[in-house]
């Protein structure tokens, strides 16, 4: 047959014995996974506890409805989107922490830049989109936006999610796939079908079901809002981050933070830290691996540390984007250090608000 | 009498573990092949491996056509490439915690031709990289990892005339691509086996 391409390489075993212990290894892990499933709040409480905590809870949901409506009051809302840390005084999202229903990152219609929302099922949308929107931060971000769903709004949308789109398994034909990291229109969706948030891989008319994802208030009757009305999204807890930038040899947690102006540093310390590691792929070219630590802070604190780096006048880092500060390690070839601040959303994690 | 894979797939669906790794021992290989195939990295291609069997234990909860376990797999390993840095995210402790290799006495000669088989993927993913990516995970499987229509449908989850039209735009532009850079030249062979 003479219409091929180039020749591959032949098909190779896994190196020896490699592939028992990687069979090892995955049964392991799926014991694990199940494990962990079983997490000790699913555990059934006998009659008399339960009652018990029933009646706590209640209490406890009559004293937070009181302090709630007593707070409402002095509720200090942001109709404008803001960079970083919120004006002092802002009055946090709540609840505090939500159940994820949708998530979206890929483009935005009409604008260049990508849009990240996530919805909650108590209501909360929280959007943050590389766009210039009147209620946005600045022209290239808008900073992270909240706006609140009735219940039959989280579900309409959910469901368009659902009817529209594929979930990743469903073995039945149909659709295309959504274009993946290394193309041009990335798209990543996530929805809950039962008691599992599903990544949406495929989809029948993925242009329909972007514009329904990114501009809701187009399509949702005036009952799927409880409050249409935009607002920055305020968190009760920020993480912030730390490690070389841009990658190259990754500096010891314990060197950076030595690095760091003193109160900065002995706050850090103090804090457990989460290794993250990745990929920097600009363009579809991968420049490298990211390793970061990153802590928890309450807003207070990350203000007290972002006062103490902006004494010592560390450079600001893509400032238009997020809290952000570098600087360069003595003594080394140019190897730069980054320090940035990121929002927790109400699902406990992050995201990266300059990832484009 | 070994278990078929369809049999293997029910236990794991029930819940059983060792059926599941049953299937791995089985296809890890194969699927270990084609990530290399999509990736042309074999280090990769073991820690891609092992997410797509991660991935598909979070899938088993859907019944499959009796026999399409294996093409299930490959479409599983084509989406988990597809977006590759986010499963490697999702995947990321796991993927720590997985042992070291052990020892391994030809480790020489079998690291050589390994760099070996990782610079002549290079080329040939390059190549193919001009294609639309439809095509190229059609190629791939069909020409590449030797899948028939029928399961290359089943993996894509299109239809299997679908499947033809790709495969076949897929080959012509390859060799248009092929006679206007003139490959030959720079000593690859042609190879290529009939599938229909």
């Amino acid at each position: 047959v003479t219409d091929g391409v180039y020749a591959i390489p032949p098909a190779r075993d896994l190196p020896s014995g490699r592939l028992l212990q990687l069979r090892e290894h995955l049964v392991a892990e799926i014991v694990r996974a199940r494990d962990s499933e079983r997490s000790p709040a699913s555990v059934r409480l006998r009659g008399s506890r339960r009652r018990k905590i029933a009646v706590l809870a209640l209490a406890a949901l009559v004293v937070v409805v009181a302090t709630a409506s007593a707070l409402a009051v002095r509720a200090f809302v942001l109709h404008q989107g803001f960079i970083g840390l919120p004006p002092q005084g802002a009055t946090p999202s709540t609840p505090e922490s939500g159940e994820l229903v949708l998530h979206y990152f890929g483009p935005n219609p009409g604008v260049h830049g990508k849009s990240r929302i996530w919805v909650y099922t108590d209501g909360r949308l929280i959007s943050l989109r590389d766009a210039d929107y009147p209620e946005g931060a600045n022209s290239a971000s808008t900073g992270f936006l909240e706006q609140r769903l009735t219940p039959e709004g989280v579900e309409l949308l959910r469901s368009e999610v659902i009817s529209t789109g594929l979930l990743a398994h469903e073995p039945a034909p149909g659709g295309e796939a959504l274009p993946g990291e290394t193309e041009p229109g990335y798209i990543e969706i996530e929805v809950r079908d039962g008691d599992r948030l599903v990544p949406v891989e495929r989809a029948r008319d993925v242009e329909r079901l972007v514009a329904r994802i990114t501009d809701p208030a187009s399509w949702l009757p005036a009952s799927a809002w409880q409050d249409r009305e935009i607002r920055a999204y305020v968190p009760s807890t920020f993480a912030v981050c730390y490690g070389a930038w841009p990658p190259a040899q990754p500096i010891e947690r314990s060197r950076i933070l030595s690095l760091l102006p003193a109160a900065a540093g002995d706050l850090l310390r103090g804090r457990d830290s989460m290794l993250r590691e990745g990929r920097f792929v600009l363009a579809g070219q991968d420049l490298g691996a990211v390793v970061e630590y990153c802590s928890d802070v309450t807003i207070e604190e990350a203000r007290a540390l972002a006062q103490t780096l902006d004494h010592e006048r560390l450079e600001p880092f893509m400032p238009a984007s997020r809290l952000s500060y570098r600087f360069e390690v003595p003594g080394s070839n140019g190897d730069m250090v980054q320090i940035y601040f990121e929002p927790y959303l109400p699902h406990g994690e992050f995201a990266c608000s300059a990832c484009g | 009498v070994k278990p078929d894979d369809s049999v293997l797939w029910s236990r794991a669906r029930a819940g059983d573990t060792e059926a599941f790794g049953e299937l791995f021992e089985r296809h890890g290989r194969t699927i270990y092949n084609y990530c290399f195939r999509r990736v042309g990295n074999w280090a990769a291609a073991e820690d891609l491996v092992s997410i797509v069997f991660l991935e598909a234990w979070r899938r088993l909860d859907k019944p499959l056509p009796s026999g399409k376990e294996l093409p299930w797999l490959f479409g599983i390993a084509t989406n988990v490439v597809r977006n590759r840095r986010r499963a490697e995210r999702r995947y990321a402790a796991a993927l720590r915690r997985i042992p070291e290799p052990e020892a391994d006495p030809n480790f020489a000669e079998d690291s050589d031709q390994r760099v070996d088989d990782e610079e002549l993927m290079g080329r040939a993913l390059e190549f193919l990289a001009r294609l639309p990516r439809r095509e190229q995970e059609v190629f791939s499987l069909c020409v590449w990892s030797e899948l028939n229509y029928e399961d290359a449908a089943a993996a894509l989850r299109i239809p299997v005339g679908t499947v033809r039209s790709r495969l076949s735009r897929a080959r012509a532009r390859l060799r248009e691509l092929g006679s206007a850079v003139g490959h030959e030249e720079v000593g690859m062979q042609i190879v290529e086996e009939v599938i229909e």
